[in-house]
């Protein structure tokens, strides 16, 4: 599923057209980790590459076969307590410390730079960096006024914005857009590119996992 | 962090702000506003470097089909050209419905 981290079982073998841009290489040689993107999954997985740099991302592909681990957004928050309490002090850990007791009701998990860098170990959050917030949407409906409220008390831990990205298997969309209902429609990211619905929250619910 | 400037010949004015999308990793907000200048007037803010001929190519196509005469003002967060299209196309149905 999209956000989740996957060690190769052999870096080298990317299945790509485009050369591999120089500081992929520097990255893959400390770690064999990279991000399942969103897209068909048929015989190969999309995956991105991340490097330290934010205009570095690479979008590659590898044979299904070609992985050892998985680990998901949820699962990466429960690699918090192995992290150095140098590191735990960086002000995005903090938020998302500061954030687990009012989700605690949720699924929920952590994607982006934090999430890489608590799998893989490397130092990859800043202190400016982005808490992404990765949610299974949940069976019973937060209606947009509820949403709203969780928004507003997110914020006033996060700062002005709470990236929570709403997920059913490759879908997703942003709970922010959810509550704000500025729009008729919300913008949800599936396998096949981005879609507008009326509705993203039924939409999700009909789909077959 | 990179700033990009772009204007487009356009004869269609809007009489309201619209503003679609949102603050978020791989998503963009878009926001319109009224303008009295003779075209459109795109002001860029984007967390991915490098991008400029792919904007514009999204853009070109964009105002071919929509020469929409207002001040553009887009804060992109990595988003695809498939998620900046369907925030654009979404901006005209914004302005479409409160018309």
């Amino acid at each position: 599923m999209p956000h989740t981290l996957i060690k190769l079982k052999d870096p080298t073998l990317l299945l790509t057209a485009d050369p591999l841009p120089v500081w992929t290489e520097k990255i893959l040689n400390l770690t064999s980790y990279v991000i399942v993107r969103r897209g068909e999954q048929q015989d190969r997985i999309p995956v991105g590459i991340r490097g330290f740099q934010k205009s570095q991302r690479f979008g590659t592909w590898i044979h299904p076969d070609n992985w050892l681990a998985a680990v998901t957004p949820q699962q990466a928050l429960q690699y918090l307590p192995k992290l150095s309490s140098t590191r735990r002090q960086l002000k995005p850990f903090q938020t998302l410390d500061a954030i687990t007791p009012l989700l605690k009701t949720y699924e929920w998990g952590v994607g982006g730079s934090l999430a890489y860098e608590l799998v893989t170990g490397i130092e990859m959050a800043r202190p400016e960096s982005d808490v992404d917030v990765i949610m299974t949407l949940p069976k019973q409906r937060i209606t947009p006024h509820e949403a709203q409220h969780l928004i507003a008390e997110l914020r006033t831990i996060m700062g002005a914005h709470a990236d929570i990205q709403m997920v059913q298997g490759q879908y997703g969309f942003s709970l922010e857009e959810y509550a704000a209902q500025r729009t008729a429609e919300i913008l949800v990211k599936t396998n096949e590119g981005p879609i507008l619905s009326q509705d993203p929250w039924q939409l999700m619910t009909e789909m077959d996992d | 962090m990179e700033k990009l400037h772009f204007n487009y010949k356009a004869t269609q004015p809007i009489d309201h702000p619209v503003h679609v999308g949102v603050v978020a990793s791989g998503d963009l907000e878009v926001l319109l506003r009224p303008t009295d200048k003779d075209g459109a007037e795109l002001a860029i803010v984007t967390g991915s470097d490098g991008f400029k001929e792919t904007w514009e190519h999204v853009l070109d196509r964009f105002f071919d089909r929509y020469p929409i005469k207002a001040n553009f003002e887009i804060n992109d967060f990595g988003a695809t050209p498939g998620v900046v299209n369907l925030r654009l196309t979404q901006a005209m149905e914004a302005l479409k419905d409160e018309q």
